[in-house]
């Protein structure tokens, strides 16, 4: 009985292209996605050859989104209505510690700026060091194609972050990004909107979990461009962030 | 003059309610006791034009509109500031509704379609299979 089921199991995810035992099988990567009917099928074609465990959170998209990374070969996740990237991440976090014995998590968005060969050699430094938690930095180097303004934009995002979070930093606001099991279990996400990125340093911090950064390439396309969030966005992630600080308090 | 330090204190006091998250059964009383002063107030207004005018020049107003006035602007503020945080914990709701029916969703699909998770999970998912299996 037990076996038969374990067939079933495994003709399920291993389907397509992908090899019976795999080195990330027990890699889960989430990807929030909000009405990205353009580019998900490529974005998750390109995760499932390497990473079995793909799983598309979609926040209340109004488009095709959620089938798409379902024949794309990805586990899905639907909001009801839309509740914002930060919300998504965690609800793709609660899934994998309740549903599944994954011991790495994988951040990675879902407009394709990101390239798995990236995902990889972090999931793979994470082994190596033993660490909780990898961040994907961009770097001092300027990415091609990025805007002048986004450049300044990040830049004061990154000395705030580096100041209210007390890490070193080299980049912030990075959607690639590696995580252990217990990393994820005490990274309990309580902003939904895009400040969450902020708060997981914070949280980095506060639980003195062990953290590297990773290189990795950004991809600015006309889509991803057009997709981004606006650089004026960063003033409400700061109005957000200040409030819940003087909340918590 | 004392009008200053009342509307002083009411801003305050509002800034107070407006960052600690959870509104206590204090403030719960507070509110409904100013909603029935208010009232009450009012009625006394009405019936006697000459109250609001007292009470001005007894804090330091000159005139009972300005009073009125004044305490517009202060219950706009508290009602303001009682909605947003209403609203913020709404979201909270709908945040953890959102979240635990997707993952439900989920789980329902992987149940109906006889297979769990493309993980390597351990006894759980197996477990509901088997027991609808035996309902079946």
């Amino acid at each position: 009985m037990v076996s038969q089921i374990d067939t079933r199991v495994a003709d399920r995810s291993y389907s397509g292209t992908v090899p019976p035992r795999h080195a990330h099988d027990d890699v889960w990567v989430i990807v929030p996605m909000y009405n990205e009917a353009t580019c998900i099928q490529q974005v998750v074609s390109g995760l499932v050859h390497e990473f079995p465990n793909v799983l598309c959170v979609d926040d209340g998209s109004q488009d095709d989104s959620l089938n798409l990374a379902a024949t794309a070969g990805a586990n899905v996740l639907r909001h009801a209505v839309n509740l914002g990237q930060g919300a998504a991440l965690r609800t793709g976090f609660e899934y994998v510690l309740e549903r599944t014995d994954a011991t790495a998590v994988v951040t990675f968005d879902a407009d394709g700026q990101h390239q798995v060969a990236d995902a990889v050699a972090m999931v793979a430094a994470l082994r190596e060091k033993g660490c909780d938690v990898v961040l994907g930095t961009r770097g001092s180097a300027r990415p091609e194609g990025q805007p002048e303004a986004r450049r300044w934009v990040l830049r004061a995002a990154l000395a705030f972050s580096r100041a209210s979070s007390g890490l070193d930093l080299s980049d912030t606001h990075n959607g690639l990004r590696v995580l252990s099991r217990e990393a994820v279990s005490l990274l309990r996400l309580r902003q939904r909107g895009m400040a969450y990125a902020s708060e997981l340093e914070n949280l980095v911090a506060r639980h003195r979990l062990s953290w590297i950064e990773h290189p990795v390439n950004i991809t600015y396309s006309e889509y991803s461009r057009r997709k981004g969030q606006s650089n004026l966005n960063a003033l409400n992630i700061l109005f957000d962030l200040a409030f819940a600080r003087v909340e918590s308090r | 003059m004392i009008i200053k330090l009342l509307l002083i204190a009411s801003a305050l006091v509002a800034l107070a309610w407006l960052v600690r998250s959870q509104p206590s059964s204090r403030r719960l009383v507070i509110t409904r006791g100013t909603a029935l002063a208010v009232t009450v107030a009012w009625i006394a207004a009405v019936i006697n034009p000459d109250i609001p005018q007292y009470l001005a020049e007894a804090v330091g107003v000159t005139r009972g509109t300005d009073l009125l006035l004044y305490a517009l602007v202060v219950t706009f503020t508290f009602t303001a500031v009682g909605w947003s945080q209403r609203v913020r914990h709404l979201d909270e709701r709908i945040s953890e509704l959102t979240r635990s029916l997707a993952i439900a969703n989920r789980r329902l699909d992987d149940i109906e379609s006889g297979a769990d998770v493309g993980g390597s999970r351990s006894t759980a998912p197996r477990a509901d299979v088997a027991q609808v299996r035996a309902r079946g």
